[in-house]
């Protein structure tokens, strides 16, 4: 964060300088990829996928993502609501999320009522930026988990961005010094089951997430998604989950908590009361229990925070 | 959203080094939820009786564990932070039951009559956020009386969630002494400040454009520090609030309803904290403007309760500030 306002020591306040060479950018892919088409899923259990979708950053400007926002042109929700994206660093090569994430736990997007009082745009940001240097890129692929048919879906990135002729401002330069620095280590990461997680009705299932060797998380948000038909049951909280913590294997509860008062989603997620700082080469254990007792539920549960790449 | 103050509390940039320092420990500290004391709700749904029936109490019980007498006394104390409560048949939004929370180890009541349940409680998405965190130490508990408003018997789920400290585990030292001492300033904490609730002395039931006022009485024994203001209602209605003695007015004249107040998921939030001092009380003027026969209204006023001489209120907030645990 930029500081608008500069307090001297002597109480008097000067406007920043700095603020004045940083702008705002939106990065979306390119025209003839846009929206993105992610072929119906082969057969289910299966993904259909997408070409890789790369983002480039300007050629004469540092750019700084925070924010990610999507929206499904597809709009049957046996569709949307399966669609996966893995993001992918390709300056550093990393991935930011250990299997791909529903992209509705990855783009914000705009919300109609009654979601929310007034139609407002509610972008996802991310708990660290992405900085790139000119024309370095992100990759994004779709993955379609539907059998129904092709997904539609178009996103953007924000940020803001530095052109050339700042950089070499003092207020500018040790910005992008910091920033070039940081993003060897830390990045936004979002993280899920190993696996995907489907339990019988009436049944209970368990779960690993495992951390890998070369990150240590710090988690924040919690999202989750189900998708069943089931009509029986508790069909307003659908599942309850209990988490074990890798390494200590200590319980996050005294019992199983219920789905609306463990996660929330892209744009309402639940922040954690405090971090949940994960090791290198961790193993969470989650028992899912589903409330439905007609039918199956596809549980989807979803942490975002900052990741710290120390391998 | 710039989030790097919390992140630098746990990943924290090393200018001289040029690397990442990790300043967090997770074996002394992990998110939680607390659920209904499990001897007695195993399943963690209760029921609450249809109204007019009586509701047996229900608790929450913080457990105690330790190793080798490492936990300095405290054990395995929660610091609470959220609440959360759905309704199995209609989720948060449809929960119609008031309830009245007190502690039973310090023998402290958290609000001076029964609040609505959803001026109190969120869900995942908007928890109620507690102004004034609330340290459950290890081997106590916080009694519930929940009683229905309306309608036939309900089961609810009610959690407490919070940081969990475990300050046992013996290594790092230097990350236990530093729980161990944060953990000290919370018990210099409690001894003054807890959270608070302030309602109406008595049921607000209006008819049709009714007028009428009710008195929310603050105690002898603390000052209450009021931060946000929540209610519920059946339908829309007026507002002002008077602070008796000294004539103090919140507003130039009546808000309605509809554009100034959230229930907990969304509160309204003082742009500035209001202190009232003990013994002080609040005179609620309220008019009905819904065409409904009865309208009931559930005004709730989340704030801290301070105790000490008035003057030594700015100081005891100062003085028992914890910080951060680590």
């Amino acid at each position: 964060m930029i500081k608008r306002f500069i307090r001297k020591r002597n109480g008097d306040v000067y406007l920043n300088d700095a603020i004045r060479y940083f702008k705002t950018i939106f990065l979306v892919p390119d025209q003839l990829q846009n929206p993105i088409i992610t072929p119906a899923a082969p057969v289910a259990g299966q993904f259909g996928q997408s070409p890789p979708v790369i983002i480039e950053a300007p050629a004469d400007a540092l750019t700084q993502v925070s924010r990610f926002i999507g929206e499904h042109v597809t709009v049957d929700p046996l569709i949307t609501q399966r669609l996966a994206v893995q993001v992918y660093d390709t300056v550093y090569r990393r991935n930011l999320m250990n299997r791909p994430i529903l992209v509705d736990h990855v783009f914000g997007q705009r919300l109609v009522p009654p979601d929310v009082i007034v139609t407002d745009l509610l972008p996802f940001s991310t708990l660290t930026s992405l900085f790139f240097d000119p024309q370095q890129t992100l990759q994004f692929q779709f993955f379609n988990g539907s059998v129904v048919g092709p997904s539609s879906f178009r996103f953007s990135l924000e940020g803001r961005k530095v052109e050339s002729p700042a950089w070499a401002k003092p207020e500018v330069k040790d910005w992008i010094e910091v920033q070039r620095e940081k993003k060897k280590w830390l990045y936004p990461f979002w993280l899920t089951t190993d696996a995907p997680v489907v339990v019988p009705a009436g049944g209970s299932v368990d779960a690993f997430i495992t951390v890998t060797k070369d990150i240590e998380l710090a988690l924040y948000k919690g999202m989750e998604r189900f998708i069943s038909t089931g009509a029986a049951g508790d069909t307003l909280e659908t599942f309850t989950v209990e988490l074990f913590d890798g390494q200590t294997e200590r319980p996050l509860q005294n019992v199983p908590i219920a789905r609306t008062s463990f996660a929330g989603n892209a744009n309402f997620a639940y922040w954690q009361p405090t971090v949940w700082y994960l090791e290198p080469n961790s193993l969470i254990r989650a028992r899912f229990k589903n409330l439905l007792t007609d039918q199956p539920n596809a549980i989807f549960p979803t942490w975002h925070g900052v990741a710290n790449f120390v391998g | 959203m710039d989030y790097s103050k919390l992140i630098s509390k746990v990943f924290e940039y090393d200018r001289v080094t040029k690397r990442i320092v990790t300043r967090r420990n997770n074996r002394y500290v992990l998110p939680a939820w607390l659920m209904f004391d499990t001897s007695d709700v195993p399943t963690g749904v209760f029921t609450v009786a249809a109204a007019g029936a009586a509701t047996r109490p229900v608790g929450w019980k913080q457990p105690f564990t330790s190793l080798n007498g490492l936990d300095a006394g405290f054990g395995q104390p929660l610091e609470v932070k959220y609440l959360l409560l759905s309704d199995s048949s209609v989720g948060l939004s449809g929960a119609n039951y008031e309830v009245s929370l007190f502690e039973m180890g310090m023998t402290r009541r958290f609000m001076n009559r029964a609040c609505h349940v959803r001026t109190i409680f969120g869900d995942a998405k908007y928890p109620g956020r507690l102004k004034e965190s609330f340290m459950f130490w290890s081997q106590h508990q916080v009694q519930a009386q929940f009683n229905a408003i309306t309608g036939g018997a309900r089961n609810l789920r009610a959690y407490l969630a919070g940081a969990q400290y475990y300050p046992w585990v013996p290594q790092p030292k230097e990350s236990r002494d530093k729980v161990v001492e944060y953990l000290g300033k919370w018990k210099k904490r409690q001894e003054s400040v807890w959270p608070f609730w302030l309602t109406t002395e008595v049921p607000v039931t209006l008819a049709a454009g009714q007028e009428a006022s009710f008195q929310m009485l603050v105690g002898q024994d603390a000052h209450f520090l009021a931060s946000s203001v929540t209610a519920v209602s059946d339908g829309n209605f007026e507002w002002d609030l008077l602070e008796v003695k000294t004539g103090q007015q919140l507003s130039s004249g009546r808000i309605t309803f509809n554009n100034s107040l959230g229930d907990a998921r969304l509160p309204y939030v003082l742009p500035v904290p209001y202190l009232v001092p003990a013994g002080f009380r609040l005179r609620l003027t309220v008019k009905s403007l819904s065409g409904l026969a009865t309208n009931r209204i559930f005004f709730t006023i989340q704030g801290r309760r301070i105790n000490g001489p008035l003057v030594d209120v700015p100081r005891i907030l100062c003085n028992t500030d914890v910080g951060e645990p680590q």
